[in-house]
Formats: structure tokens, sequence, C-alpha cells
């Protein structure tokens, strides 16, 4: 809402500069936005008078002006404009001015005559659109007076960003209020009372009636007839206030009633009498279906929610929202019949949803207007077009209204409004200051309770709580003391926040850094990681969504970690360890409107296995890099993870290359490595290699630090064991043979080398474990760890095709 | 070949440790002496075959040698060991380490931790919902009625007619409420969604919610908690301003200005030269909200608060364009 400051002080006078008030007005909570001087690039321009018009000798289209602009000369101005007269009032740009557009104006030969200056049109001006003649002023203006503040147009306008409670805001009556509380000032609001008639009586029931069909969405619907219309451009005192308010002048008739709108908040509207049908007007709601031409000149299609204003065969306004096409006031209009009404604000909150329309009008009567202004707004707005002269208003007023508005009343006690507050007012500080804003106090008889009357321009307050921010505000937010409540928490932390934590710590110790995705993602995104319908569920789908990239919910991390891949590869950044965590979203099959939310993490990692350094070419990542990421990970939650053949392979997954982690026999998530159909859509050249989990694999399986254990005594003795295999031999399973054999002197089997080359053959391998025997007891004897071995090697024999080196 | 005479040795001896200038010479040295075939042990193992008496001459001069030259290599071997540890490394220690990679947290992360665990210490517990929610935990049960103008401060992602990507952590909230009797004090951090992408708006942002409900919780409580919440992320020194404003949830609602703390709130660039920097949504929690949870609202009150995690990590990490943290460049990762 913009508020010029000149046109303020015609409603309450107030000493503060418009800095002041800004801060005084933000503090109450009406928020200031800026302090703009919208017309300042004007502040060059003067007025002038054309003393005189000699015809140019060179061309005949053009004149040479002799203006004066207040000094002892009268200034030679060529000017091609036909509307210059003698006498004539305009304004006067001199050399040096930058016009909008950015001319700058320099002395001038035009057809050899001088010219020391430029007569100017107001769209010349970037004032108004009218480009059709030098601005006629009025003949009053003293010359040499700046245009702008000759017209008023030199103030300050205030923008106000109002919260949606403050609808009584929307008005500069209601800001007109505000600032009278804050400075202490009266508030003068313009007389309306200047109709004696009475309503559904004298001329005006001859002249029109109002049929209203939906009393629940309109129950107020008034109407005025004026006659003798004439209309015209405004008054230059008319249109600067509306310009200086951010709206556009366009004729007298529709200024008045943007005018009177933005005085007192009541949205008017004013239609071509003529153009209504047996001069009825008939409030119903739309039929499925219908079309209506707003006056934006766009076609509609209405349904049965839609309130409309109709005639006997045509609807001529969408209620409360925009007029229509067919009724608008034109040059040729000679009468009007002006509408002033309440709508019901969620019926017309629905409607410009529903249009795709947000106006001045539907901005105010979905937040509700002042019930009783309807009328006060429709005669100021009457008198007004009147008192320009250009109309004639008949006797008496349409008024459908049959129930009277409801009073709202508050008990309000002054210690409950202390306690909310924690500051301790006396009964009549906080009973003055409801006042200073416009409520009524009663008392009862209770000493602590008052009976507090609402103003009916404020709809938001209803309840006592309300009236304490109406305290708190004018006492100020600022003064109310800091106090320490005292925190009495009996409650389990039951989130997953530290626990989330951890995982993060966890894989920033491994070297990895946090990504974080969006949880949108486009169907093509998905498309290019082999996620296409006939593998997955259908995502969760946004029906509003910004683009189509962003249109579904993710179903897995990985599209998003790969296109993170991409885009850094693309920054010639080759080596990455990224990972996510977040929510994977799935519609619930079972039940509608439910979604699935789980948390995943993914980690990838692609490029050198370390930064190469002045000695060290590192080699490429592989997918035991990965694992290996993967297995220390798991360790910090003391899980022990499986890593199998991966049952069913993603379509993101490199047959051959995918491992299903289990835990506890259950499958959670996988490791793999991209597969280079994937990758080749991403424009990734380098292999990738992902782990991808979810949240509860850690949460369903980690162990606090189990017993710490005894330190061995003896020493160990390592035996070295190599066999020869096929390749296709899965050496984990060969270690997890033995480690599962419980031997007790076994501690720990590991994978020493691989070896394939000319000493096997072909199809072969050969593997080398090297095996930790210790007894918690004793030093071990060559005896007894052989007798082992001899163990370990017979059962080798018997579960795997193997064969010892030297052996054929 | 008779053996050699015990002061042959001897003089051969000294004179081949005095000529040995290396570790190795010297251990060489020691072998050919004393060693289990050296020349001394040999002359003993001679000794029974001499005449008795020169035996124990013999035996004794010997036996004094084996002493004598055992110590002379040894320390000499000493004086050779610290000559080389005094020896200067030939090293360029300028070259550069091998580091570990180090990871790195997200800034989002890493302010949301800094900020929980302000409030941790102050007694709050931490809650987190749903981000797919029902309009009603949303919007309904915060007091947002359907066709209500408060409806226009958040641009809303919908599924469907019931169900929105939650566009504020204020529905946890109402979850945890519903679940738990007073008193309450958590922190709800999470992910938001809103209908709106430009310079200053990602459509999906981080949030920080606050609750407490108790006894006799008061405004002036609501100003100390927020105070001393401040003070923990900036300084004592970053004050603050509560300003009249409206959430449908709240009532009294404020909001929450802090002193600019890039310039002191002299004014600069990134407070629109006001000196102030908008921070924190808050409020009183409204009896409409615990009237849908089923409180007493005679009993009972309590205040809410939220808060932009983004803005927050910006001015604490000095981060100048918010999509920054959605793009996520590494070589952006990497400074946190």
């Amino acid at each position: 809402m913009k508020i010029s400051l000149n046109w303020l002080k015609k409603f309450t006078d107030f000493k503060s500069s418009p800095e002041e008030l800004a801060e005084a007005l933000t503090m109450t909570g009406l928020e200031v936005e800026s302090i703009d001087y919208p017309f300042d690039y004007l502040k060059d321009v003067i007025t002038g008078r054309i003393e005189k018009i000699i015809p140019h000798p060179n061309a005949d289209k053009l004149r040479i002006c002799m203006v004066n602009t207040g000094k002892d000369e009268n200034l030679q101005i060529v000017c091609g404009a036909p509307n210059v007269y003698e006498n004539m009032v305009g304004p006067v740009a001199l050399p040096g001015t930058e016009l909008p557009g950015g001319i700058k104006l320099k002395k001038s030969k035009i057809r050899g005559e001088v010219s020391m200056g430029m007569l100017c049109s107001s769209k010349e001006l970037g004032i108004t659109e009218d480009g059709s003649g030098i601005m006629d002023l009025p003949s009053d203006i003293i010359p040499g007076t700046s245009l702008t503040k000759a017209l008023g147009l030199d103030g300050a306008v205030l923008e106000v960003d109002l919260t949606p409670n403050r609808a009584d805001c929307l008005s500069l009556i209601g800001i007109a209020r505000e600032v009278s509380a804050i400075e202490g000032t009266k508030i003068i609001i313009p007389s309306a009372e200047i109709y004696k008639d009475e309503k559904n009586k004298g001329e005006i029931t001859e002249k029109a009636c109002v049929e209203v069909k939906d009393p629940d969405l309109c129950p107020k619907y008034c109407a005025r007839y004026i006659d003798n219309v004439k209309v015209l451009p405004s008054p230059f005192w008319l249109q600067s206030i509306l310009l200086c308010s951010g709206i556009r002048p366009i004729n007298n008739i529709v200024d008045v009633t943007n005018y009177i709108m933005l005085e007192t908040g009541q949205p008017l509207h004013a239609f071509d009498y003529d153009e209504i049908k047996n001069s009825k007007i008939i409030v119903q709601r739309a039929m499925e279906g219908e079309k209506f031409t707003a006056l934006d000149g766009k076609e509609r299609i209405l349904d049965s929610e839609i309130l409309m204003i109709c005639d006997n065969e045509k609807k001529v306004a969408a209620a409360g929202i925009m007029g229509g096409e067919n009724s608008e006031i034109t040059d040729k209009t000679t009468k009007v019949l002006l509408e002033s009404a309440y709508f019901f604000p969620p019926s017309i909150r629905k409607s410009a949803k529903k249009l795709g329309l947000s106006t001045d009008s539907s901005h105010r009567f979905e937040r509700g207007v002042d019930p009783l202004q309807v009328e006060r707004a429709l005669n100021r707005a009457a008198s007004l077009i009147e008192e320009l002269g250009k109309g004639k208003t008949a006797q008496g007023f349409i008024d459908t209204q049959t129930k009277p508005f409801e009073e709202r009343k508050i008990l309000f006690s002054p210690s409950e409004c202390n306690m909310r507050l924690g500051i301790n007012l006396s009964p009549d500080q906080s009973l003055s200051y409801l006042k200073s804003v416009g409520f009524i106090i009663e008392e009862t008889k209770d000493e602590d309770k008052y009976l507090i009357k609402v103003p009916s321009y404020r709809v938001d307050v209803e309840r006592p709580e309300d009236l304490s921010e109406e305290v708190a505000r004018r006492y100020g937010y600022n003064n109310i003391p800091t106090t320490s409540p005292k925190i009495s928490s009996d409650k389990q932390d039951e989130s997953e926040f530290a626990l989330r934590l951890e995982i993060k710590d966890a894989m920033k110790s491994l070297g990895f850094n946090e990504a974080i995705n969006y949880s949108f993602i486009g169907s093509s995104l998905l498309e290019k990681t082999g996620l296409t319908k006939d593998f997955f569920i259908e995502p969760v789908r946004i029906l509003n969504p910004l683009s189509e990239d962003q249109a579904l919910m993710r179903t897995d991390l990985v599209p998003g970690i790969l296109e993170n891949i991409s885009s850094n590869l693309s920054r010639q950044i080759t080596n990455l360890r990224l990972f996510e965590t977040g929510q994977v979203f799935f519609p619930d099959s079972k039940l509608i409107n439910k979604s699935i939310q789980k948390e995943y993490i993914a980690a990838a990692i692609t490029g050198k296995r370390r930064n190469s350094l002045w000695d060290d070419k590192s080699p490429e990542a592989d997918f035991f890099d990965m694992k290996g990421f993967a297995e220390a990970f798991f360790k910090n939650f003391n899980i022990e993870p499986e890593f199998i053949v991966s049952e069913i392979l993603m379509p993101y997954s490199r047959n051959g290359a995918s491992a299903d982690i289990i835990i506890n026999g259950k499958k959670y998530g996988s490791l793999f490595e991209v597969s280079p159909k994937v990758l080749k859509n991403y424009n990734i050249e380098q292999k990738v290699f992902i782990f991808n989990c979810p949240l509860e694999a850690i949460i369903k399986n980690k162990k606090d630090v189990s017993l710490s254990r005894e330190v061995p005594k003896f020493p160990a003795i390592l035996r070295d064991i190599t066999v020869i295999t096929p390749r296709y031999t899965q050496a984990g399973k060969i270690i997890s043979l033995i480690k599962n054999l419980n031997e007790e002197f076994i501690e720990n089997v590991i994978l020493f080398d691989i070896y394939e080359g000319e000493a096997v053959n072909k199809n072969e391998k050969s593997l080398s474990f090297r095996i930790t025997y210790r007894s918690s007891k004793e030093t071990l004897k060559d005896k007894q760890i052989n007798k082992v071995h001899e163990k370990v090697t017979s059962s080798l024999l018997k579960n795997f095709e193997i064969r010892f080196p030297g052996q054929d | 070949m008779a053996p050699e005479s015990i002061d042959g040795i001897e003089e051969q001896a000294l004179n081949a440790i005095k000529g040995a200038d290396t570790e190795e010479k010297l251990q060489n040295l020691k072998t050919e002496y004393l060693g289990r075939k050296g020349k001394i042990t040999l002359f003993l193992r001679n000794i029974p075959s001499l005449p008795p008496e020169e035996k124990p001459v013999a035996g004794k001069k010997a036996n004094l040698l084996k002493n004598r030259l055992e110590k002379e290599i040894s320390e000499k071997i000493q004086v050779i060991e610290d000559s080389l540890a005094a020896k200067p490394a030939d090293i360029d220690i300028t070259l550069p380490g091998r580091k570990p990679k180090t990871g790195t947290l997200h800034p989002i992360t890493k302010i949301q931790k800094e900020i929980c665990s302000i409030f941790f210490k102050l007694g709050f517990q931490i809650a987190e919902g749903p981000e797919i929610e029902a309009d009603w935990y949303n919007f309904e049960a915060l007091n947002i009625p359907k066709h209500h103008p408060a409806r226009d401060m958040q641009d809303t992602f919908y599924i469907s007619d019931s169900v929105v990507l939650r566009t504020h952590t204020s529905p946890i909230q109402i979850r945890y409420m519903e679940k738990h009797e007073p008193p309450i004090s958590i922190i709800a951090p999470g992910k938001v969604y809103r209908c709106d992408s430009d310079l200053t708006h990602t459509p999906m942002f981080h949030q920080i919610e606050g609750l407490i409900v108790d006894k006799n919780i008061s405004f002036g409580d609501l100003k100390g908690i927020l105070e001393s919440f401040i003070h923990n992320l900036f300084d004592k020194e970053t004050s603050l301003r509560f300003r009249p404003s409206f959430f449908p949830f709240t009532e009294p609602s404020a909001e929450v200005d802090i002193k600019c703390v890039m310039c002191r709130g002299k004014g600069c660039r990134v407070c629109s030269n006001t000196g102030w920097l908008e921070v924190l949504g808050s409020g009183m929690v409204h009896p409409a909200v615990f009237e849908n949870v089923g409180y007493d609202t005679s009993v009972y009150s309590g205040f809410a608060f939220g808060m932009g995690v983004e803005r927050l990590a910006m001015l604490k990490y000095g981060i100048d364009d918010l999509r920054k943290f959605y793009e996520n460049d590494y070589r952006f990762l990497e400074q946190f």
C-alpha cells in the first residue's frame, strides 16, 4: 500500500519527518518498506505561462511561444503541439533537464528559430499516457513554481507492507488512525452526511432495482444512480493523488471510485447505467461453464462458486473483483450506477483464485472491509462526482441489507494481559492504549474485567489475546522487559537429529564433502538414471511445480549425486568424494494422500584414490575403495555388514560390480559401480562408485561400543596359505568359511595377495591368505597350530574347487 | 700356523680400530677379533696347549685385551653414531605434505548443528516431522483456514487438495503437542518448500522452529530466550529489536531484527542500509492452536519462533548468494 504523505496530512496533522513516521509505523506493526519520491526525477521541471504565440516563419505546424517562467525575461520556446493557447500554463523543461528516457535538453535552434526549452506533454514527463498535447495546468499556478510542487507530486510516498490481518489499514483513514495514535493528533474524516435521503425510497426506486440471490455471499449491496454525467479526465489534484498511490488515472468517474477506495478502504464499482438491461442488478452465482470478459479484455470460464453481478440477460461484473467490458464507463457514458457492497471474504478469495485475478478490490474484500463503511463510501463517491460538477445524484439509494452486522465485544482482563506480556501496567494504562486505536470500553461488575467493543473496521480482533497485542503494540515491544523462563525438560529426545549428525561426521572423517540437493526431480533426470516407469513406482507428483524439472519428489538420492559429479567434472574438478543424506518419497499404495518418506544416505567417489603428489601418482579409485569406505562408515556404529553379489540389479548399477549390503541377515541398500550407460547419459567419462543405503540400516542395527576385550598377552603366529582356484571363486567366501570354522586359535584371516598370470593356468588365480593364530592362555606350539591348519586346508578342499601350488 | 702373539694381535687390532671410520668396519673388526672365530677367541682357545708357565699370563693378557677392544670398538661406534646423528638430514622440507583428505559438512548442516546445540544447552529437545504434510498440520491446525488471505504469505506446493509440501517447520509443533503434554520445550529443524524461485528465494530451504509451552510463559520470556540465542550465535553486542507483526498461529506476533552483524548497525549493503536484519518470526502461541491440540488455554501459555537457516548461515559465514547452497560446487563445499 502506497501512502502519499501530502494526502495523509489532510487526515491528521503529524509533525514527524517521513523517516521518523516510517520508523514509528514499522515499530507499531505497519512495516514501511521504503520511502520514495516517485516524481523526484521531475524536480527541475518548472511551470510557465504562455504570454504570446507567434507563428513560426519556416514551419506551418510549429509555433513560437513566449513563456513566462517567473523571470524578468520571457523564454522563447518553439512548440509543435496543437493545444497551446495564450495564457495557458504548462510544464517547462529548461536546457540541462533530463527527461524520462534519458534525453537531456539543450538550447537549440528549430528550423532557424531559437528554442530555450520545451513545453511538455504528460506522456513526455512520464506522468500519464496522455501525449495528445501540452499539459494544460490550472491557470492559478504562479509561473516558475516547480511542477511537482504545483501538482502536489512532490511529497514522500511510504510503501507499507501490510500483514494480512490489517485490512483496516488498506485505506488512508486507517493509516491516519494509526498515525494519530502515534502522534497524539486528531483525525479528520471527510464528511459524507450531505445526503439526507433514505434507503430504498425516492427517485432511485424508479431508476434501478437490485436482487441478491445469495445474501450469504453478499449481505449488503448498495447503489446510487447519477445522471447528467460528463466523462472527462479528472482534475490534476485527483490524478496526482492516484499517481502517488500507484494507480493509473482513467477518467473522472473511475478515478473517483478509486480515490474513495483508497480513502475509505471500500472498493466501489461504476456501471454505465444504459448498459444495464432493464435497470436491474441481480447478484447470483455463475453457472458452470459460463463465460465472462472482464475489463482486462480476457475471457474467463466461470463456475458455480463464483459470485457475479448480472442484469437480466448478462454478467456485468465478477463481484468484488473486476467489472465487465460490457458495462464499463466510456467517454459516451451519461448515466452511472454506482455500487458499494459487502461481500463474504472467503467467497471473493476463492473466486479471485479461480479467475486468476487479483485486484485492489478483491485484495480488500478478501481481507474484510468495514461493513459500516459501505454506505458512507457510496455517499462520498456520489458527492465527489457532484463536487467535480460532473453529474447529478438521484434521491435515495438502494440497500439490500436485511440483518444487522454483528457487533463484537470481548471480555478483557488487564491482569491477564499483563501476565501474557510479562509487564505490569495499571488497568488505566492498558485501557487507554486500547482507546487510542478506536476500542470502546465498558466496565463490568468485576474490577478486573472490561467489555471491549471492537470497532467495525478491526475485522482481525476476536479474542482477548488480540487485545493484548494491541496493548503491546502501543506500549512498545521493546519496552517489555526481558525475562528467562525456567525450562523444565522432562522429555526424551526422540528425534534422529543427533544420530544424523553422527552419520554426517562419520562421512566427513572419511574425507567426503556433504552435498544438499533439492528434493524435487524431473522425469528426464529419472530416465537418465535408468529409473523409468516400468522399473519404479510412480513418484509423488507436485500439482503446481515451478518447472517440469522439479515436478516430482525424488525416489532416490543417486540421480542428484550423479548430477553433482557431472557438474563438478565440468568445472574440472575430477577427484570427488560426495555424500548426501535426505528424504526420498513414494506414494503409499494403500492409503490415498499418504506418502512414504524415508531417509537415505548416498556417497560417491570418482577420480583418483588420493590427490597425486610429487612422488606418488595415485591410482584411480575403484570398487574396493568405496567398499572400504562403506565398511569404515559402518564400523563407526559397530556394524559389520556383509556384501553379497546383488540379487536384483538397480538400473544404474554395473552388472557384476554391485553388492547388496546385508546386516543381520536383512538387505539394506547397495554398493556399486555406476553403469557405463548411465554415466554416458550424465556425460561422465570416468568411473563412479556409490554406496546408497537407508538410514534405518544404522538406526536399527547400531550398537554402542561392545565391552572391551583383553589385550592379548601371548604372541601370535602367522601362517600363510596359498590356493589356486578358478577365476570366478569368491575370495570373500573363502575368508568367511575359515572364520566360520570357529576354531578357537584362529584370530584373523586376511587376503594378502591375488595373482593371475603365467604361473597359473588361464582362468585360474592364486589367492594367498594369512591366518593369525593365537591363544589367550599360552604361547602356541607348532603342533597345536598344525592341527588347526590342517582342518583349514581340508575344509577348503572340501568346499571349494581348489588346488595348492605345485599340485596339478 | 703358529698362533700370533698376543702383543702382535694387540698392535694390529688397535691400529685397525684407529683406521676404521664407519660403523660397518668396526663391526667387522669386532667379528675379526672377538667373534666366534676371532683372533682373540682363537688365541684363548689355544691357551690349554701352551706351556703351563705361560698359561696364566697369556690368559690374563688375552682377557684384558678382549675387554679393551670391546670397549674401544663400542666407544668408537658411539662416536660415529653421534656424529651421524648430528649430521643434517638431506630433504627438502618445503615439499608439500601428504595430507589425508578431510571431508566437510554442508554449511546448512554446520549452522544447524550450532543452532541446535545452543538450544540444547538452554534445555530444548529436538523434534522432527514429515516433509510431505497434511493440509491440517501445515495450515488448519495452525489457525490458517483454507480461504484465508494468510495463505498468501506462503506460496504452497500442492500434492493434492489436502496434502502439501510443508511450507514451514511449524506443523512439527502440532504433531509434538498432539503426542506430549506440557511442559514442552522443543526445537525443530528441517527442510521446507515454497513455490518461489529467484535471487533471494529457493524452492527448498531450511527452517528451525522453537516452541515452549508451560504455565505462566510470557512475551518477556520469549524475548529472553531469543536474546540469549542470538548472543550465543553471534555475540553480546548483537542487539535485538522486536516489531509487531502477524502470524496466524501466534498472538501477539513479533518480527525480530538483529543489529546488522556486518556493519554493526551503521548501514551496509547486507542490511539495505537499515542497520537491521530480519532473522526471526515469533509470538505467543495463539489460543486457537492450543484448542486444536486439546491444551487448556486457561492453564498453559507458550511461545513459538522460527528462523530461516540459510539467512543465518549467510550472515555467519559471509555467503553472498543464496543459490550457492544448492549448486553443490565442490570448491564451495570444501570451505566448510
